[in-house]
């Protein structure tokens, strides 16, 4: 059998040139990581990582609402990796500890069910991009209990990466599209980002061969003088994207200009709950007061790693105060963060 | 967290679907995808199918990536034909 990714290397070896192509997925972290496909390119190839965790691009501020509303007696349903990402007076599990509500739950459909069967406020802690927010608006469209509403910290990726690419920081020249947030939105949203800015473009699934002939497509690209939107994960993203669940995201939200965490507000770059079912938005239904929030921990580096100018290795609380058992910072505490993957398969630097 | 997998639908009851991940069973819902029947492969995230895909785009064959090296190869060489012209 034809040894297939060697010779996507060759092919990437042969047309290779200085270029910085910067990825927004944690899982595309993850099997570039695992697979150390950064050591296996020439190094002027530079694969940089950007806000590609929506678990560690919620801001503090996020996180304080939701404890306003834990230690206020109102039950927590979220993700597993939401519960130790920091906020200003501590961590969902902090509050867990000191006697609160807080749940674990897979998708927001076991937080609707769990609402069912308490009488009890519940609210969904909504936090995930475009490729998990269609499941909270077709909770929201059935008509949940009376007693369930959500926090909706849905972020949307093409605002970040105008955001990212204007603001200059990075100097990125390319951008491979996270697989399956493209799955909702399809490839269109990504086209002014080659057409006004000449940046080449390809959407990329997930196993290490999409990968490796997504960084082969980009430089295809460049020496092609083409810069377009290409996608490589055919098998699972639709041009037009999934129309059934953009039109629920529609129904159910408005776009709305917020921070992320390491970054300041990007305009128009979050869902927040339509006043249409402001029943079952928890910032309507509560009075939520927090103070000012405070968006980093002194010495933690996630912001410059969230926007792609820095990796873990140059932290100084990376694997030393910082480490998956103790996370400091936000992209130490969910397994797609940049750090928690940096810390569990090794250095990026292979001398070190 | 945007992680999904693709499973094939064993049966539908309201709209939920079980699914079989190759032996791990779980029940995904179809608000986002339409009517599909059993036997269908879909991509699962959440607890919510979010694409449907053809038996071939499920099982990511080996053959999908070398067809697509073909495809850049041809474009090479509809490239070098224009330019030697």
């Amino acid at each position: 059998m034809k040894n297939l990714s060697k010779e996507i290397i060759q092919r990437i070896e042969k047309i290779s040139r200085p270029v910085k192509i910067m990825h927004v997925c944690g899982s595309h972290e993850h099997t570039i990581m695992q697979h150390g496909i950064r050591t296996l390119i020439p190094k002027e190839v530079e694969i940089v990582a950007g806000p590609g965790c929506p678990v560690c691009c919620v801001p503090s501020r996020e996180v304080d609402e939701c404890l306003y509303l834990a230690r206020n007696g109102v039950t927590i349903a979220t993700f597993g990796d939401m519960l130790r990402v920091p906020g200003t007076t501590g961590s969902l599990a902090d509050a867990k500890a000191d006697g609160a509500d807080v749940r674990i739950v897979y998708g927001v459909n076991n937080a609707v069910e769990m609402a069912q069967k308490i009488d009890n406020e519940i609210v969904f802690m909504a936090a995930g991009f475009e490729t998990t927010a269609p499941t909270t608006a077709a909770e929201l469209v059935n008509g949940p209990p009376e007693n369930f509403s959500v926090l909706s910290s849905h972020r949307l990726i093409p605002p970040a990466l105008k955001f990212l690419i204007e603001s200059g920081e990075v100097n990125l020249n390319a951008l491979i599209e996270p697989g399956h947030v493209s799955t909702i939105i399809g490839t269109k949203p990504y086209e002014p980002f080659s057409e006004k800015y000449g940046i080449p473009q390809v959407v990329a699934g997930f196993n290490p061969f999409d990968v490796l002939i997504s960084i082969y497509m980009v430089l295809k690209q460049f020496k092609d003088g083409k810069a377009e939107v290409q996608n490589e994960y055919k098998r699972a993203v639709r041009e037009e994207g999934n129309i059934k669940a953009q039109e629920l995201l529609d129904e159910v939200f408005y776009i709305t200009s917020r921070e992320w965490r390491g970054f300041p507000t990007i305009p128009d770059s979050v869902y927040e709950v339509k006043k249409e079912f402001s029943n079952f938005n928890a910032r309507e239904k509560f009075d939520i007061e927090i103070g000012e929030s405070q968006p980093l921990v002194t010495g933690c580096i996630c912001g410059p790693i969230l926007r792609g100018v820095a990796r873990p290795e140059e932290c100084k609380l990376f694997k030393t105060e910082c480490n998956p058992m103790n996370p400091v910072g936000a992209c130490m505490v969910s397994k797609e963060g940049t750090c928690n993957i940096a810390f569990r398969y090794g250095s990026f630097d292979p001398s070190v | 967290m945007c992680i999904a997998a693709p499973a094939q639908i064993v049966s539908i009851t309201d709209k939920v679907a079980t699914v079989d991940f190759g032996g791990v069973r779980q029940q995904a819902k179809l608000d986002l995808v339409g009517d599909l029947e059993v036997g269908r492969y879909v991509l699962v995230h959440s607890g919510y199918a979010i694409e449907v895909l053809t038996d071939t785009e499920a099982k990511e064959s080996l053959e999908a990536w070398d067809e697509l090296l073909k495809v850049l190869d041809e474009e090479d060489k509809e490239a070098e034909l224009k330019s030697s012209v």
